[in-house]
Protein backbone atom coordinates (compact mmCIF):
# COMPACT_ATOMS: atom_id res chain seq x y z
CA UNK A 1 0.00 0.00 0.00
CA UNK A 2 2.64 2.05 0.90
CA UNK A 3 4.70 1.58 -2.27
CA UNK A 4 1.35 2.00 -4.54
CA UNK A 5 0.97 5.86 -2.72
CA UNK A 6 4.59 6.64 -3.24
CA UNK A 7 4.37 5.61 -6.19
CA UNK A 8 0.95 7.80 -7.16
CA UNK A 9 2.77 10.93 -5.29
CA UNK A 10 6.52 10.52 -7.56
CA UNK A 11 3.54 9.97 -10.44
CA UNK A 12 1.56 13.58 -9.68
CA UNK A 13 5.08 15.25 -8.90
CA UNK A 14 7.05 14.66 -11.71
CA UNK A 15 3.82 14.86 -14.45
CA UNK A 16 4.28 18.71 -13.56
CA UNK A 17 8.03 18.85 -14.83
CA UNK A 18 7.21 17.06 -18.08
CA UNK A 19 7.11 19.31 -21.08
CA UNK A 20 6.27 18.12 -24.54
CA UNK A 21 8.62 19.32 -27.73
CA UNK A 22 6.31 20.13 -30.72
CA UNK A 23 7.66 20.31 -34.38
CA UNK A 24 7.97 23.30 -36.36
CA UNK A 25 5.10 24.04 -38.87
CA UNK A 26 6.91 23.38 -42.08
CA UNK A 27 4.92 25.18 -44.95
CA UNK A 28 5.63 24.76 -48.77
CA UNK A 29 4.70 27.31 -51.73
CA UNK A 30 1.06 28.08 -52.69
CA UNK A 31 1.36 26.12 -55.26
CA UNK A 32 2.83 22.57 -54.66
CA UNK A 33 -0.26 22.09 -52.68
CA UNK A 34 -3.28 20.12 -54.41
CA UNK A 35 -5.59 22.09 -53.35
CA UNK A 36 -4.76 25.10 -54.51
CA UNK A 37 -6.51 27.85 -56.86
CA UNK A 38 -5.71 31.08 -58.45
CA UNK A 39 -7.69 34.15 -58.36
CA UNK A 40 -7.23 37.94 -59.43
CA UNK A 41 -3.34 36.73 -59.51
CA UNK A 42 -3.94 35.58 -55.83
CA UNK A 43 -3.00 32.21 -54.98
CA UNK A 44 -4.71 30.18 -52.33
CA UNK A 45 -3.57 26.63 -50.83
CA UNK A 46 -5.56 24.73 -48.42
CA UNK A 47 -4.45 21.73 -46.51
CA UNK A 48 -7.30 20.42 -43.96
CA UNK A 49 -5.37 18.10 -41.19
CA UNK A 50 -8.16 15.37 -41.43
CA UNK A 51 -5.60 12.47 -40.31
CA UNK A 52 -5.55 11.72 -36.21
CA UNK A 53 -1.89 11.32 -36.66
CA UNK A 54 -0.81 14.30 -38.61
CA UNK A 55 -2.87 16.37 -36.05
CA UNK A 56 -1.06 14.60 -33.00
CA UNK A 57 2.41 15.06 -34.66
CA UNK A 58 2.16 18.85 -34.89
CA UNK A 59 -0.10 19.91 -31.78
CA UNK A 60 0.90 17.03 -29.15
CA UNK A 61 -3.08 16.12 -29.25
CA UNK A 62 -5.50 15.00 -31.34
CA UNK A 63 -7.53 18.17 -31.82
CA UNK A 64 -10.20 16.45 -33.90
CA UNK A 65 -11.41 14.26 -31.00
CA UNK A 66 -12.24 17.23 -28.80
CA UNK A 67 -13.77 19.00 -31.83
CA UNK A 68 -11.39 21.15 -33.42
CA UNK A 69 -10.30 20.89 -37.25
CA UNK A 70 -6.96 23.01 -37.91
CA UNK A 71 -6.63 24.06 -42.04
CA UNK A 72 -3.45 25.68 -43.28
CA UNK A 73 -4.06 28.13 -45.61
CA UNK A 74 -0.97 29.07 -47.63
CA UNK A 75 -1.76 33.11 -49.38
CA UNK A 76 0.32 34.54 -52.46
CA UNK A 77 -0.71 37.97 -54.22
CA UNK A 78 1.31 37.34 -57.20
CA UNK A 79 -1.08 40.00 -58.69
CA UNK A 80 0.52 43.61 -59.94
CA UNK A 81 -1.68 46.33 -58.56
CA UNK A 82 -4.60 44.65 -56.08
CA UNK A 83 -4.06 44.31 -52.73
CA UNK A 84 -6.26 41.62 -50.88
CA UNK A 85 -7.55 41.10 -47.29
CA UNK A 86 -8.17 37.38 -46.12
CA UNK A 87 -11.18 37.71 -43.65
CA UNK A 88 -10.73 35.03 -41.52
CA UNK A 89 -13.69 34.89 -39.44
CA UNK A 90 -15.52 34.42 -42.53
CA UNK A 91 -14.05 31.55 -43.00
CA UNK A 92 -16.49 28.19 -43.20
CA UNK A 93 -16.53 24.10 -43.46
CA UNK A 94 -19.72 22.87 -45.68
CA UNK A 95 -20.69 20.10 -44.60
CA UNK A 96 -21.70 16.70 -47.02
CA UNK A 97 -24.89 16.22 -44.98
CA UNK A 98 -26.96 19.22 -43.15
CA UNK A 99 -27.39 19.60 -39.51
CA UNK A 100 -27.81 22.20 -36.97
CA UNK A 101 -26.10 24.38 -34.93
CA UNK A 102 -22.98 25.89 -35.77
CA UNK A 103 -21.22 28.84 -33.64
CA UNK A 104 -18.66 31.14 -34.48
CA UNK A 105 -16.27 32.30 -31.64
CA UNK A 106 -13.15 34.59 -31.45
CA UNK A 107 -10.86 35.55 -28.54
CA UNK A 108 -12.84 37.05 -25.67
CA UNK A 109 -16.26 36.82 -26.68
CA UNK A 110 -18.92 34.81 -26.74
CA UNK A 111 -20.25 32.17 -28.97
CA UNK A 112 -22.91 32.97 -31.05
CA UNK A 113 -24.62 30.22 -32.77
CA UNK A 114 -26.71 30.71 -35.86
CA UNK A 115 -28.90 28.27 -37.84
CA UNK A 116 -27.50 27.13 -41.67
CA UNK A 117 -29.97 26.78 -44.08
CA UNK A 118 -31.08 23.92 -46.71
CA UNK A 119 -28.39 20.74 -46.54
CA UNK A 120 -25.45 22.11 -46.10
CA UNK A 121 -23.67 22.75 -42.06
CA UNK A 122 -21.49 26.00 -42.06
CA UNK A 123 -18.94 25.42 -39.42
CA UNK A 124 -16.69 28.40 -38.40
CA UNK A 125 -13.15 29.48 -37.32
CA UNK A 126 -12.76 29.15 -33.71
CA UNK A 127 -10.04 30.85 -31.83
CA UNK A 128 -7.43 28.84 -30.09
CA UNK A 129 -8.00 31.25 -26.53
CA UNK A 130 -11.55 29.04 -26.44
CA UNK A 131 -9.86 25.70 -27.61
CA UNK A 132 -7.16 26.27 -24.39
CA UNK A 133 -10.42 25.87 -22.68
CA UNK A 134 -12.12 22.89 -24.04
CA UNK A 135 -10.24 20.45 -22.10
CA UNK A 136 -7.97 19.83 -19.13
CA UNK A 137 -4.57 18.78 -18.93
CA UNK A 138 -1.16 19.13 -17.13
CA UNK A 139 -0.25 22.95 -17.25
CA UNK A 140 2.70 22.38 -18.97
CA UNK A 141 1.20 20.42 -21.91
CA UNK A 142 -1.58 22.70 -21.96
CA UNK A 143 0.66 26.04 -22.00
CA UNK A 144 3.30 23.70 -24.85
CA UNK A 145 -0.40 22.89 -26.96
CA UNK A 146 -2.07 26.54 -26.30
CA UNK A 147 1.28 28.39 -27.19
CA UNK A 148 1.67 26.20 -30.33
CA UNK A 149 -1.49 26.78 -31.53
CA UNK A 150 -1.13 30.52 -31.18
CA UNK A 151 1.57 30.97 -32.55
CA UNK A 152 0.59 28.66 -35.84
CA UNK A 153 -2.71 31.01 -36.12
CA UNK A 154 -3.44 32.78 -39.25
CA UNK A 155 -2.94 36.61 -38.92
CA UNK A 156 -5.64 38.80 -40.63
CA UNK A 157 -3.65 41.72 -42.57
CA UNK A 158 -3.39 43.33 -45.90
CA UNK A 159 -1.71 41.72 -48.30
CA UNK A 160 0.33 44.06 -51.52
CA UNK A 161 1.43 42.84 -54.50
CA UNK A 162 4.86 40.45 -53.99
CA UNK A 163 3.54 39.75 -50.18
CA UNK A 164 3.00 36.20 -48.91
CA UNK A 165 1.32 34.98 -45.60
CA UNK A 166 0.60 31.54 -43.88
CA UNK A 167 -0.96 30.17 -41.15
CA UNK A 168 -4.02 27.63 -39.92
CA UNK A 169 -6.97 28.45 -39.37
CA UNK A 170 -9.04 26.45 -36.21
CA UNK A 171 -12.66 25.56 -37.13
CA UNK A 172 -15.07 24.01 -33.97
CA UNK A 173 -17.00 20.89 -35.17
CA UNK A 174 -20.19 19.90 -33.43
CA UNK A 175 -20.84 17.10 -31.55
CA UNK A 176 -22.69 15.56 -34.62
CA UNK A 177 -20.37 16.60 -37.58
CA UNK A 178 -17.58 13.81 -38.69
CA UNK A 179 -14.45 15.22 -40.50
CA UNK A 180 -15.27 12.54 -43.48
CA UNK A 181 -18.38 14.71 -44.49
CA UNK A 182 -16.62 17.66 -45.01
CA UNK A 183 -17.34 18.57 -48.34
CA UNK A 184 -15.72 22.87 -48.72
CA UNK A 185 -13.47 24.96 -47.53
CA UNK A 186 -14.53 28.55 -48.01
CA UNK A 187 -12.60 31.33 -47.60
CA UNK A 188 -13.57 34.85 -48.42
CA UNK A 189 -11.27 37.67 -49.34
CA UNK A 190 -11.83 41.32 -49.89
CA UNK A 191 -10.27 43.26 -53.22
CA UNK A 192 -9.18 46.05 -51.00
CA UNK A 193 -9.19 48.21 -54.84
CA UNK A 194 -12.19 47.10 -56.21
CA UNK A 195 -14.30 46.39 -52.94
CA UNK A 196 -15.24 43.07 -54.20
CA UNK A 197 -15.54 39.99 -52.06
CA UNK A 198 -14.26 36.90 -53.93
CA UNK A 199 -14.98 33.34 -52.70
CA UNK A 200 -12.19 30.52 -52.47
CA UNK A 201 -13.80 27.48 -52.38
CA UNK A 202 -12.28 24.50 -52.45
CA UNK A 203 -13.38 20.69 -52.32
CA UNK A 204 -12.11 17.97 -49.83
CA UNK A 205 -12.36 14.46 -51.18
CA UNK B 1 -7.90 3.12 13.67
CA UNK B 2 -9.29 -0.74 13.96
CA UNK B 3 -12.89 1.57 14.94
CA UNK B 4 -13.10 2.79 11.47
CA UNK B 5 -14.18 0.96 8.33
CA UNK B 6 -11.99 1.65 5.32
CA UNK B 7 -14.70 3.15 3.27
CA UNK B 8 -15.28 5.87 6.03
CA UNK B 9 -11.80 6.50 6.06
CA UNK B 10 -11.99 7.06 2.46
CA UNK B 11 -15.18 9.33 2.78
CA UNK B 12 -13.35 11.56 5.78
CA UNK B 13 -10.38 12.03 3.11
CA UNK B 14 -12.48 12.92 0.40
CA UNK B 15 -13.68 15.62 2.46
CA UNK B 16 -10.91 17.05 3.75
CA UNK B 17 -9.29 17.19 0.10
CA UNK B 18 -12.67 18.84 -1.49
CA UNK B 19 -12.95 21.70 1.97
CA UNK B 20 -9.09 22.29 1.24
CA UNK B 21 -9.47 22.89 -2.41
CA UNK B 22 -12.73 24.77 -2.73
CA UNK B 23 -11.29 27.27 0.06
CA UNK B 24 -8.33 27.11 -1.93
CA UNK B 25 -10.18 28.94 -5.11
CA UNK B 26 -8.74 32.67 -5.27
CA UNK B 27 -9.33 35.73 -7.83
CA UNK B 28 -6.20 37.43 -7.82
CA UNK B 29 -7.40 41.08 -8.85
CA UNK B 30 -4.49 42.48 -10.93
CA UNK B 31 -4.11 46.93 -10.75
CA UNK B 32 -2.95 47.58 -14.27
CA UNK B 33 -1.36 50.85 -15.34
CA UNK B 34 -4.03 53.17 -17.13
CA UNK B 35 -1.28 54.76 -19.52
CA UNK B 36 1.36 53.40 -21.18
CA UNK B 37 5.24 54.75 -20.37
CA UNK B 38 6.23 55.47 -23.75
CA UNK B 39 6.55 57.77 -26.33
CA UNK B 40 6.13 57.93 -30.26
CA UNK B 41 8.87 59.71 -32.25
CA UNK B 42 7.67 60.92 -36.13
CA UNK B 43 8.90 63.67 -38.13
CA UNK B 44 6.34 63.58 -40.58
CA UNK B 45 2.68 62.94 -39.38
CA UNK B 46 -0.41 61.10 -41.91
CA UNK B 47 -2.02 63.90 -43.48
CA UNK B 48 -5.14 62.80 -42.81
CA UNK B 49 -7.97 63.31 -40.20
CA UNK B 50 -8.35 59.91 -38.20
CA UNK B 51 -11.20 58.80 -36.69
CA UNK B 52 -10.41 56.54 -33.41
CA UNK B 53 -13.51 53.73 -32.58
CA UNK B 54 -12.98 51.67 -29.56
CA UNK B 55 -15.70 48.92 -29.28
CA UNK B 56 -16.88 48.38 -25.51
CA UNK B 57 -15.20 45.44 -26.10
CA UNK B 58 -11.86 47.24 -26.43
CA UNK B 59 -12.64 49.54 -23.83
CA UNK B 60 -13.37 47.39 -21.23
CA UNK B 61 -11.02 44.51 -22.24
CA UNK B 62 -10.21 42.30 -19.01
CA UNK B 63 -8.06 39.62 -19.25
CA UNK B 64 -9.06 36.34 -17.41
CA UNK B 65 -6.50 33.89 -16.46
CA UNK B 66 -7.23 30.71 -15.35
CA UNK B 67 -4.71 29.15 -13.00
CA UNK B 68 -4.93 26.44 -10.21
CA UNK B 69 -7.21 27.01 -7.55
CA UNK B 70 -8.22 30.30 -8.96
CA UNK B 71 -7.93 33.12 -11.40
CA UNK B 72 -6.39 36.54 -12.45
CA UNK B 73 -7.95 38.94 -13.78
CA UNK B 74 -6.12 41.47 -15.60
CA UNK B 75 -8.02 44.80 -16.73
CA UNK B 76 -6.35 46.26 -19.57
CA UNK B 77 -9.05 48.60 -21.22
CA UNK B 78 -7.36 51.77 -19.69
CA UNK B 79 -4.38 50.90 -20.75
CA UNK B 80 -5.26 49.82 -24.17
CA UNK B 81 -7.46 53.09 -24.90
CA UNK B 82 -4.88 55.43 -23.37
CA UNK B 83 -2.14 53.87 -25.37
CA UNK B 84 -4.51 53.69 -28.53
CA UNK B 85 -5.00 57.32 -28.25
CA UNK B 86 -1.35 58.69 -27.54
CA UNK B 87 -0.22 56.09 -31.00
CA UNK B 88 -2.64 57.68 -33.36
CA UNK B 89 -2.73 61.43 -32.45
CA UNK B 90 1.43 60.65 -32.79
CA UNK B 91 0.93 59.04 -36.08
CA UNK B 92 -1.76 61.13 -37.57
CA UNK B 93 -2.35 65.19 -38.45
CA UNK B 94 -5.64 65.37 -36.26
CA UNK B 95 -7.68 62.58 -34.48
CA UNK B 96 -10.88 62.58 -32.93
CA UNK B 97 -12.46 60.19 -31.11
CA UNK B 98 -15.86 58.65 -32.72
CA UNK B 99 -18.16 56.68 -30.56
CA UNK B 100 -19.55 54.78 -33.49
CA UNK B 101 -18.63 53.58 -37.29
CA UNK B 102 -21.39 55.97 -38.54
CA UNK B 103 -20.42 58.92 -36.81
CA UNK B 104 -17.55 59.21 -38.94
CA UNK B 105 -19.54 60.76 -41.80
CA UNK B 106 -20.65 63.50 -39.38
CA UNK B 107 -17.65 64.24 -37.83
CA UNK B 108 -15.86 64.54 -41.22
CA UNK B 109 -12.92 62.08 -41.42
CA UNK B 110 -10.82 60.60 -43.63
CA UNK B 111 -10.29 57.48 -41.92
CA UNK B 112 -11.82 54.98 -39.24
CA UNK B 113 -9.29 53.00 -36.92
CA UNK B 114 -10.67 50.37 -35.23
CA UNK B 115 -8.28 48.33 -32.74
CA UNK B 116 -9.70 44.89 -31.35
CA UNK B 117 -7.54 42.24 -29.20
CA UNK B 118 -7.13 39.20 -30.45
CA UNK B 119 -5.03 37.07 -27.92
CA UNK B 120 -3.43 37.54 -24.49
CA UNK B 121 -0.52 35.20 -23.54
CA UNK B 122 0.37 34.14 -20.70
CA UNK B 123 2.46 30.89 -19.47
CA UNK B 124 0.18 28.74 -17.29
CA UNK B 125 3.31 27.77 -15.66
CA UNK B 126 4.92 30.10 -13.44
CA UNK B 127 6.03 28.49 -9.94
CA UNK B 128 9.84 27.45 -10.89
CA UNK B 129 10.65 30.49 -13.43
CA UNK B 130 12.72 33.28 -12.53
CA UNK B 131 11.33 35.42 -15.98
CA UNK B 132 7.76 36.37 -17.17
CA UNK B 133 6.99 35.88 -20.72
CA UNK B 134 3.84 37.99 -22.10
CA UNK B 135 2.10 38.46 -25.22
CA UNK B 136 -0.64 40.40 -26.80
CA UNK B 137 -2.22 40.66 -30.52
CA UNK B 138 -3.54 43.52 -31.14
CA UNK B 139 -5.95 43.79 -34.64
CA UNK B 140 -5.88 46.99 -36.41
CA UNK B 141 -8.77 47.55 -39.07
CA UNK B 142 -8.08 51.01 -41.38
CA UNK B 143 -11.34 51.77 -42.81
CA UNK B 144 -12.55 54.99 -45.31
CA UNK B 145 -16.28 56.71 -43.75
CA UNK B 146 -18.33 53.65 -45.69
CA UNK B 147 -16.56 50.93 -43.80
CA UNK B 148 -14.73 49.94 -46.27
CA UNK B 149 -11.34 48.05 -44.98
CA UNK B 150 -8.47 49.52 -46.83
CA UNK B 151 -5.57 48.55 -44.46
CA UNK B 152 -5.61 45.84 -41.73
CA UNK B 153 -2.65 44.20 -39.81
CA UNK B 154 -2.39 42.07 -36.07
CA UNK B 155 0.61 43.14 -34.78
CA UNK B 156 1.98 41.05 -31.75
CA UNK B 157 3.64 42.87 -28.45
CA UNK B 158 5.78 40.88 -26.16
CA UNK B 159 7.81 40.52 -23.31
CA UNK B 160 10.66 38.87 -21.78
CA UNK B 161 11.41 40.25 -17.97
CA UNK B 162 13.74 38.95 -16.05
CA UNK B 163 13.05 38.08 -12.39
CA UNK B 164 15.19 41.63 -10.97
CA UNK B 165 14.44 41.63 -7.63
CA UNK B 166 14.28 38.67 -5.11
CA UNK B 167 11.37 40.56 -3.15
CA UNK B 168 9.43 41.65 -6.50
CA UNK B 169 6.37 39.33 -5.97
CA UNK B 170 4.48 36.72 -8.90
CA UNK B 171 1.70 39.08 -9.21
CA UNK B 172 4.23 42.65 -9.72
CA UNK B 173 5.85 40.34 -12.62
CA UNK B 174 3.21 39.59 -14.29
CA UNK B 175 1.98 42.98 -13.82
CA UNK B 176 5.18 44.77 -15.40
CA UNK B 177 5.90 41.61 -17.99
CA UNK B 178 1.92 42.58 -19.48
CA UNK B 179 2.43 46.12 -19.24
CA UNK B 180 5.67 45.77 -21.43
CA UNK B 181 3.99 43.38 -24.03
CA UNK B 182 1.07 45.88 -24.59
CA UNK B 183 3.87 48.68 -25.10
CA UNK B 184 5.77 46.81 -27.54
CA UNK B 185 2.65 45.94 -29.50
CA UNK B 186 2.19 49.80 -29.69
CA UNK B 187 5.33 50.43 -30.36
CA UNK B 188 5.37 48.31 -33.25
CA UNK B 189 2.33 49.04 -34.41
CA UNK B 190 2.86 52.85 -34.78
CA UNK B 191 6.08 51.84 -36.65
CA UNK B 192 3.76 49.59 -39.28
CA UNK B 193 0.95 52.35 -39.09
CA UNK B 194 3.38 55.21 -40.34
CA UNK B 195 6.16 53.12 -42.06
CA UNK B 196 3.69 51.92 -45.21
CA UNK B 197 1.92 54.54 -47.88
CA UNK B 198 -1.45 52.56 -47.63
CA UNK B 199 -2.93 56.26 -46.93
CA UNK B 200 -1.26 57.32 -50.28
CA UNK B 201 -4.39 57.39 -52.58
CA UNK B 202 -6.91 58.49 -50.19
CA UNK B 203 -5.83 62.18 -50.33
CA UNK B 204 -5.66 61.97 -54.21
Amino acid sequence: MKRILLFLIMVIFLSGCATIQLPELTVKPASQYRLSQNKEGLVISVDPFLEKKRVEELFGTDLLSKGILPVLVVVENNSNSSTFYLQKEQSSLEMAEGESETGIASAGRSLTYQRPDKATTTLFYVSPLIVAGIWQSFENEREAITKNMIKNELRERTLNPGESQHGLIYFRLTDKTRVEDIAAVNLKVLNIQSKENILFSFTVE
Amino acid sequence: MCCYSNKTVAFLMLFIILTFFVGCYKIYEHHMPTAVDMSFQQRQKIPLRAGLYMSEDFLHYSYEWEVEFGKHVFPIGAILQNGSKDMIKAAFQDMIIVLSPEEANTKRVDVVISPSVETVILPYELKMRAYQDAGIFIKWMISDIEGNPIWVETIEGNSHLEKERLYQTREELMDKSLQLAIENQFQKSFQKIVSSNWWASIKE
